[in-house]
């Protein structure tokens, strides 16, 4: 132990002292010799004499020197560090290329951390307070509806968790819970994500509550489910974090809850969401009951959904199939005809997690690869510029294993400022999203060790590949001859046009998903204002239980308000989804329209009530007739508008028919919401056609869903959203709507406010900030490989100089040195081109096809293709002209 | 004069301990010894002998000190440790079993 210990004490110290350790050791070697030559001329040996054969016996004093550090502690890692002097000294020779080496790997470092952290946060984050999440699963009941294979989600009601609960009840813990956005009156009125859970829900999650407790099996019934669980951010923020908040009175809609408990810090339920769609209020599902009538948008019970936790040692075959027996008797005791009910199964932690972060880091994997092979290229020419460096050092006896090691150590160096400047270029991006995030993105160290550990991997394999080649003994033989006989093998010139044409490839594949993608996100609002200039603010009056009357009158004096504030251009009026519906179909703003012209029958269609200038703020044209006018809006309607979709849909001329219009009832048995449409509909003409918007992503068939719009309301509407269209960024206008808001009616919370693309975003999830981040960095691997090909011809023409002299020389036109040089970088492009393109075509589809249902966007295609061409173009025009400039004269004297 | 040879595997440090255990000796005086001790059939060079200096003192076993020679010459003096005499008692040890056995083969066989 003790000789370790002065091993790397003497080790340490030469560290530390280098030169002093150097001079000494100098100093004893030439000790040495002098006594040796003193011994010789002792022995009669003339003193020239005695010093050559004593420096011959001796061997080389710098070899012996040598031979004394590698006997040293540490010497390899001196021999390192010396590595890593020389790199630095090569890096800093040219600093252009090795910029340009570490910023291609940078940019695919910065894709695979964003990626990571996003999944690292959407799919994988910890749900906190929840023990053993892996051991949840989800249970849906679904329906057959129309024979085998076609099944729909079933609603489940609160009755139904009772049936689940009771067969499951060996097996397993069966909770319930839902979700509904509701206002709360803390001190500033606000609209909030709440769950209503089932009594048992902490116990299945395995929580514990930071503060007073969780909900008692009594609170199940209706009459004493007037109680709530709050976050703890909301305790920290509107309480003060006071321990009174429990047991305190908490405004709920139009109720007084008690507030009995506080959740842990962090506890988010079973929802990964960020920002506002985190729930931070729990109360009993029982409280449904007793809920005011659903003002039809943000207050209602759907989607009860049973979580289940498997007792302790129960297989989940046995669990699964207990469950099909509880779903078999929901479907025995439903209306007749719904002959099969079935139950499914997810996982929490979602079996699915695995194919998804597949999906997702697919296109940043596809990134670092180009980036990497942009690597590559680069230091392959670097290392060709090098190679007579490199085979006079071998020629010096330098062993090949060295030259490598310090070219992998160049290589590890370049990765290392790399994963820098990624992490800092992810994390930004990280930043600028997080403000608009659906989902969290985590940062930790999961994400980082990934990271480090795929830069190094790349940047020791890009370092090593050029050197390995470099010093191949077959490189070698071209010493001493003409620059053309160092660098430029035509073995490795292929290599590297290889690298060039599979960087295009995957450039044009990523560039045309990218642009695929980007077109179905991007084709709402499509037509009329762009998403960033609507700004959508939504209220829900019914839950503060305001008379129809004061109701109207809020939203006339809202709408007249913020027409009048600066920026604005026009505002409108409609329910929530009565435009795009964000993906809850047609149930929450649908009419019935039952046309005369047809024998279709009645149908639901989006639409309703139409107030203020919609058609305008939506930017829709009238195509057709006219909009409403004033003198529309009298009393009950008497007139619509729809949109070109709906026209198309109806036989004859559209303008002049009748249709017989009601609202939607939910929730009634057919029968009597029939019985309802015969008594209160009203018969509409229809004055006017409007152009029709898209929502690909949730359309079925890529067609735009039929509208139909009357000009006044056909019932009180007390939810209703305002659609403000501004000149500049909707956002901006926020605030000031916000004031307006609250000089109207101080009371009244504002459900949800943003621009249109914002709240697109909400609903779908991450998925435009993954496609729009697709498409960035399908560009940047367009501008990497455009860099690579600008290397490759700059690099081609550079050795072809003299050959191009001769042709100069011997009468070729500048002209036709140009078109030969284009048309060879041209079909390298046309190579990656058909290589990727294909690919792409082949692939894109498929991946649509989990989002949409819309097919191959022509018009992208043809603009991915062509913007790739471009770029090549200008990647190679200009080394081509240069091989016009040549020189004859110059390039041919020294021949 | 017999042939000469290099210092077999391992040997030069117990060789370079047992010399030192006499007294101090630097670099070169070592040598001297060692082609003397072993009338020659050993050739040591300097490209063997200096890193095993250099790696012995790192384990301890000697210290190495500057002085003046006997031709007044600067010279860095290399002494035995106490350490170093322990590790000289060992190794000769375990050389004397080896060789023993080697030379007990070699007569019955």
């Amino acid at each position: 132990m003790s000789r370790l210990w002065r091993r790397v004490r003497a080790a340490v110290g030469r560290w530390r002292r280098p030169i002093e350790s150097g001079r000494r050791l100098d100093a004893e070697l030439h000790s040495y010799l002098e006594h040796d030559i003193d011994a010789r001329i002792a022995a009669g040996l003339p003193p020239a004499e005695a010093r050559r054969t004593a420096l011959a016996a001796f061997g080389g004093l710098h070899s012996v020197a040598e031979q004394v550090r590698g006997a040293r502690a540490g010497a390899w890692l001196e021999a390192v560090a010396q590595d890593v002097r020389y790199a630095w000294r090569s890096l800093r020779r040219s600093p252009g290329s090795a910029t340009a080496v570490a910023g291609s790997l940078a940019i695919g470092m910065a894709g695979i951390v964003a990626g990571l952290a996003l999944v690292n946060g959407w799919l994988f984050r910890p749900l906190a307070g929840v023990v053993e999440p892996h051991r949840l699963a989800w249970v849906d009941i679904e329906r057959g509806l129309c024979g085998a294979g076609c099944w729909a989600f079933l609603r489940v009601t609160p009755d139904d968790h009772g049936v689940v609960q009771a067969a499951l009840a060996d097996v397993a813990q069966v909770a319930a819970a839902s979700t509904l956005q509701v206002s709360i009156g803390t001190a500033e009125p606000q609209s909030v994500r709440a769950r209503l859970v089932s009594t048992n829900y902490f116990d299945v999650l395995g929580t514990r509550p930071a503060l007073g407790r969780w909900f008692v099996p009594e609170e199940g019934e209706a009459s004493r489910a007037l109680v709530a669980v709050i976050a703890h951010d909301l305790w920290v923020r509107d309480f003060e974090g006071s321990p009174g908040a429990v047991g305190r009175t908490l405004k709920v809609a139009d109720r007084f809850v008690r507030i009995v408990g506080v959740a842990p810090p962090g506890f988010t339920g079973t929802s990964r969401r960020a920002g506002a769609e985190r729930p931070v209020l729990w109360m009993p599902l029982a409280l449904s009951e007793s809920l005011p009538a659903a003002s039809g948008v943000f207050f209602t019970v759907r989607n009860v959904r049973l979580l289940a936790r498997p007792r302790a040692g129960v297989e989940r075959s046995r669990f699964e199939a207990a469950a099909q027996v509880a779903a078999a008797r929901i479907g025995a005791a439903s209306e007749p005809g719904e002959s099969s009910v079935r139950a499914t199964f997810s996982d929490l932690q979602g079996r699915d997690a695995a194919l998804r972060t597949a999906v997702i880091m697919a296109v940043p994997l596809l990134v670092l690869a180009v980036g990497c092979l942009n690597a590559a290229n680069l230091l392959l020419a670097r290392g060709s510029e090098r190679r007579r460096e490199l085979v006079v050092r071998l020629a010096l006896g330098a062993a090949r294993s060295r030259i490598v090691r310090q070219q992998s150590i160049e290589g590890l160096m370049l990765a290392t400022a790399s994963v820098l400047a990624g992490l800092l270029l992810a994390w930004s991006g990280i930043r600028l999203a997080a403000a608009n995030a659906v989902v969290e993105t985590t940062f930790d160290g999961r994400v980082m060790l990934v990271a480090v550990a795929v830069a190094y991997l790349c940047g020791g394999v890009v370092g090593v590949l050029p050197a390995l080649r470099a010093t191949a003994p077959r490189a070698l033989g071209g010493i001493g001859l003409g620059r053309e006989g160092v660098s430029g093998s035509p073995v490795e010139s292929r290599g590297r046009r290889t690298l060039v044409v599979v960087q295009i490839a995957a450039s044009i594949g990523l560039l045309v998903f990218g642009m695929q993608m980007l077109a179905q996100v991007e084709a709402i609002g499509a037509a009329g204002t762009p998403g960033r200039r609507l700004l959508l603010a939504s209220f829900d009056l019914a839950q503060l239980e305001y008379e129809p009357a004061r109701a109207d009158a809020f939203y006339e004096q809202l709408a007249a308000h913020v027409s009048r504030l600066p920026g604005v251009e026009s505002v409108g009026l409609a329910r929530r989804t009565a435009v795009w519906t964000f993906g809850q179909g047609v149930g929450p703003a649908s009419l019935i329209v039952r046309p005369f012209s047809s024998q279709e029958g009645t149908r639901a269609i989006v639409g309703g009530y139409a107030g203020g200038a919609l058609f305008d703020a939506l930017g829709l044209r009238v195509v057709e007739g006219r909009g409403f006018v004033p003198a529309d809006r009298e009393g009950t309607p008497r007139v619509a508008v729809i949109n070109r979709r709906l026209a198309d849909m109806l036989a004859g001329p559209a303008v002049g028919q009748l249709l017989r219009v009601g609202s939607l009832v939910l929730g009634r048995p057919d029968a009597e919401a029939t019985a309802i449409f015969e008594r209160d509909a009203v018969d509409v003409r229809v004055v006017g056609i409007i152009e029709s918007t898209h929502e690909p992503l949730y359309t079925r068939d890529d067609q735009p869903a039929p509208k139909v719009y009357v000009p006044a309301p056909l019932g009180p509407e007390p939810a209703l959203t305002l659609y403000v269209r501004t000149r500049g960024d909707a956002e901006a206008a926020a605030p000031a709507l916000r004031r307006v808001v609250r000089q109207i009616d101080s009371a009244v919370p504002i459900v949800e406010l943003g621009s249109l693309d914002r709240v697109n975003e909400r609903s779908f999830g991450p998925l435009p900030l993954l496609v729009r981040t697709a498409a960035l960095l399908g560009l940047l691997a367009l501008l990497l490989a455009a860099a690579g090909l600008y290397a490759l011809v700059t690099y081609a023409v550079s050795m072809r100089t003299r050959e191009f002299a001769v042709r100069l020389a011997l009468g070729a036109r500048p002209g036709r040195l140009v078109t030969l040089v284009l048309r060879q970088a041209m079909t390298l492009v046309a190579a990656g081109l058909a290589a990727g393109g294909v690919l792409s075509i082949g692939l894109t589809p498929l991946a649509l096809d989990e989002i949409s249902d819309g097919g191959l966007d022509v018009l992208a295609l043809a603009e991915s293709v062509a913007l790739l061409v471009l770029a090549m173009f200008a990647a190679s025009i200009h080394p081509a002209l240069r091989a016009a400039r040549v020189d004859p004269v110059a390039n041919l004297k020294d021949a | 004069m017999p042939a000469r040879r290099d210092v077999p595997q391992g040997t030069l440090d117990l060789l370079v301990l047992r010399i030192l255990a006499s007294g101090p000796q630097h670099g070169w005086g070592l040598m001297q010894r060692l082609g003397r001790l072993t009338d020659g059939v050993f050739q040591v060079t300097p490209g063997a002998l200096f890193p095993a200096l250099q790696r012995i003192e790192e384990y301890g076993w000697i210290e190495g000190t500057w002085g003046v020679s006997e031709n007044r010459r600067k010279a860095r003096f290399y002494a035995i440790t106490p350490e170093g005499r322990k590790q000289l008692a060992a190794e000769a040890r375990r050389w004397k079993a080896i060789t023993g056995a080697v030379a007990k083969v070699l007569e019955g066989a």
